[in-house]
């Protein structure tokens, strides 16, 4: 047997059993749309295990670990959250937003689990940038907005020290009247702003390197680096770095990329991920078609991986590997230092939607 | 009543035969998606990766002729002038796939940096002459990909200053050809390899693009690998019109200035060849090399004939367009005013809506989900 005949039936003994039916992976949450038309769920193994039709896009969704509670937030400028059931699939609540806001997509929960931080649109007071606070356990009632001194904040996290929240302000003005229609564009102010919960007061701020970077989305290692990811609003390539790594006091810095940055062409970040140890982090680039691992300590792009149209990217600790979507179905494992993705599960005729969320 | 009649009965025969015979040959070939598949990487793909490692071949083989020789001849220099030019023509047949192995850890870069809005070219080539270290390959292989591939031989070939026979001569000569001869060995390698990984006795990445189905870790399915020629017929127009063409000349907007640095292979005025090549193949790629290509699947599955002749024509006449343009697109003096400039951006902006919207719709893949307006 020549040696590439034994590596690939090799290839094909390995990928067999990620096709069929078994646990290769955390089960994730994640919104897509197929020909029966757009909807949230819980996908396991190679089946929606939970999946209800909704009649937007979905965005980002978290799983509220003490309540075992799947939220699945609106993609802007949607109005409704969903929250289901993790054990019996039902769905519990729908919120809407406040009058006068509608949601960003993303959301996270205090420390405790008690309760919600989502970033909002206050439509009325001119587009300014608003966190929603919800009590979870009064039924995800809205108590109370908290400003975020910024225009267009994104994804948002709650910091290590479980005080703080660190939120990805886009820049990027929209009103409901008019669509998603950019009304500022001569004057964005993308930044990474840090809101202390206890007293509502922004304690840091690090405005992007350029008006035009506008800082979508990110993530936080348990020692507190955040790393954020960008999308540029002007004239394409910007071929300006469009990952950053900051540190509580200390300056935003691009991460390194050699000379590889200068390969994208349009400038886009989708979703960003960082392992549970602070090693690596994971950016998807579906505009460019590939996905990029990077060395957080050296803060240092590794590798560059071909995915066409790629979506979500979650850290998956119980298997130590990234779990990717795209928007063609599949969801692939990522593990650094190996050369190459490998599937996990295939959805035929499924477009994964931007974000996936562990079940863990 | 219908009065069926002998002409009738023969009529329905025939017709009968002739699906019967349909269907045999239906079951005996492949079904058409895979043979697009098939087809396009074989008669398309494997054969332009083909094509680039033997041009590149002969660049390095010229370069080294020319820099053997006791004198350097005029000769010998345009003659390895001639092979660039060979290889610029071969590369922009593979510059615009959008899959495979030349988008891992960007091997493009290794072949051709541009933009270069920052001459770093010059600078960086320029440096590397003067240090004292040896140029050979391995020294290449560790720099910068700025001082790699074509763009630097570009700079070696054709730089106004730096790139003329005279500066082979002088006292620096020795080394400018040292260089000459590592970058383009260099280059060699990197072309060599991607064919290798494309082709059957090598890495086989024809078979994981050609075989899809569930064990294929890549492409699970024919739709996904057919997603990715969409995907290179519509980012390579859409790179030829916004990159290489309307931005260095200014045309991107009303009051867009022309920015001629920018334009590919400058130094060596030779864009619109590059961009003639890229439709080409692009064309090529659409058709499979006159085997069965999209055009046929398009014809055949969709029943769409009417878009792919449209297509076709839109490449055909793009093509046209581009050659038409009597002067090279460096000595264009005021573009807005240039009406064959005017007419290829056109003939353009009409190819690119076909194969970004039409042929989405038409083929029903989307051209990105998380890429079209994402969040």
């Amino acid at each position: 047997m020549q040696r590439r005949h034994f590596i690939l039936s090799a290839t094909a003994l390995l990928c067999a059993p990620a096709l069929a039916k078994s646990a290769n992976f955390t089960p994730v949450l994640s919104a897509a749309s197929d020909t029966a038309g757009k909807h949230i769920g819980l996908w396991r193994d190679d089946h929606w295990q939970i999946s209800k039709t909704i009649p937007h896009r979905g965005h980002d969704s978290l799983f509220h670990r003490q309540r075992q509670e799947l939220v699945f937030f609106s993609r802007r400028p949607g109005r409704e959250m969903y929250i289901i059931d993790a054990r019996s699939g039902a769905l519990r609540h729908t919120i809407s937003s406040n009058a006068g806001y509608h949601y960003y997509g993303h959301g996270c929960t205090s420390a405790d689990g008690r309760f919600l931080y989502t970033t909002e649109n206050n439509i009325a007071d001119n587009g300014a940038g608003s966190i929603g606070v919800y009590d979870c356990e009064q039924s995800y009632q809205c108590i109370a907005h908290m400003s975020c001194d910024g225009i267009g904040p994104h994804e948002l996290a709650l910091m290590p020290d479980g005080k703080t929240l660190v939120i990805a302000i886009g820049g990027i003005k929209t009103l409901p009247a008019s669509g998603r229609e950019t009304l500022n564009a001569d004057s964005l102010a993308p930044a990474l702003h840090y809101l202390d919960i206890a007293s509502g007061e922004i304690v840091e701020r690090q405005a992007a390197p350029h008006f035009q970077l506008s800082l979508r989305h990110l993530d936080v290692s348990p020692d507190g680096q955040v790393v954020v990811g960008a999308q540029f609003q002007g004239s394409l390539p910007s071929r300006l770095p469009l990952v950053y790594s900051h540190r509580r006091g200390g300056k935003l810095t691009a991460m390194d990329y050699g000379e590889q940055h200068l390969q994208f062409k349009k400038d886009y970040i989708a979703s960003v991920s960082i392992d549970d140890r602070g090693e690596h982090a994971v950016s998807s680039c579906p505009r460019d078609n590939v996905v990029c691992l990077w060395d957080l300590k050296h803060q240092k792009l590794l590798k560059v991986y071909p995915l066409r149209d790629s979506a979500g990217a979650i850290y998956d600790p119980n298997f130590t590997q990234f779990i990717l979507s795209n928007g063609s179905g599949q969801l692939m494992a990522l593990k650094p230092g190996q050369p190459t993705l490998t599937p996990l599960a295939y959805a035929a005729g499924t477009q994964w939607d931007n974000h996936l969320t562990l079940l863990s | 009543m219908i009065a069926i009649t002998t002409q009738t009965i023969k009529s329905m025969a025939r017709g009968a035969l002739a699906v019967s015979a349909v269907s045999l040959i239906a079951a005996c070939s492949p079904p058409p998606a895979a043979k697009v598949l098939a087809d396009t990487s074989e008669r398309y793909i494997l054969t332009s990766y083909h094509e680039f490692s033997t041009t590149s071949l002969q660049l390095a083989e010229a370069a080294a002729q020319f820099c053997a020789a006791p004198t350097q001849s005029s000769e010998t220099f345009e003659e390895v002038r001639t092979q660039w030019r060979r290889s610029v023509i071969a590369w922009s047949g593979v510059q615009n796939l959008q899959f495979g192995p030349l988008l891992v850890d960007n091997q493009a870069w290794k072949i051709q940096f541009w933009p270069d809005k920052k001459n770093l070219i010059a600078r960086k080539v320029e440096t590397l002459l003067r240090s004292e270290e040896a140029l050979d390959i391995k020294r290449i292989d560790d720099s910068s990909v700025v001082v790699q591939g074509l763009s630097s031989l570009e700079y070696l070939l054709f730089d106004q200053a730096a790139g003329k026979l005279d500066s082979y001569s002088n006292a620096t000569g020795a080394r400018r050809c040292d260089l000459l001869v590592a970058v383009a060995t260099h280059l060699h390698g990197v072309a060599a390899g991607l064919y290798d990984a494309w082709r059957p006795e090598g890495g086989d990445y024809l078979h994981s693009f050609i075989k899809t189905g569930k064990n294929n870790p890549e492409y699970p399915d024919d739709s996904i690998a057919l997603a990715n020629l969409l995907d290179t017929l519509v980012a390579g127009v859409e790179l030829i019109k916004r990159d290489k063409f309307e931005r260095p000349l200014g045309l991107d907007s009303d009051t867009g200035r022309a920015q001629i640095y920018l334009l590919e292979w400058w130094r060596s005025q030779y864009a619109k060849e590059a961009i003639t090549a890229n439709l080409n193949s692009l064309q090529t790629l659409f058709n499979a090399n006159d085997g069965y290509g999209l055009d046929d699947y398009l014809t055949d599955v969709k029943q769409r004939g009417d878009l792919s002749t449209k297509i076709q024509q839109g490449f055909t006449s793009s093509i046209a367009s581009a050659k038409a343009i009597p002067n090279s697109l460096f000595s264009t003096a005021k573009p807005r005013e240039q009406a064959e400039l005017i007419a290829f951006q056109s003939e353009l902006s009409q190819l690119l809506s076909l194969l970004r919207t039409d042929l989405p719709e038409a083929l029903g893949i989307s051209l990105g989900f998380n890429a079209k307006d994402g969040d």
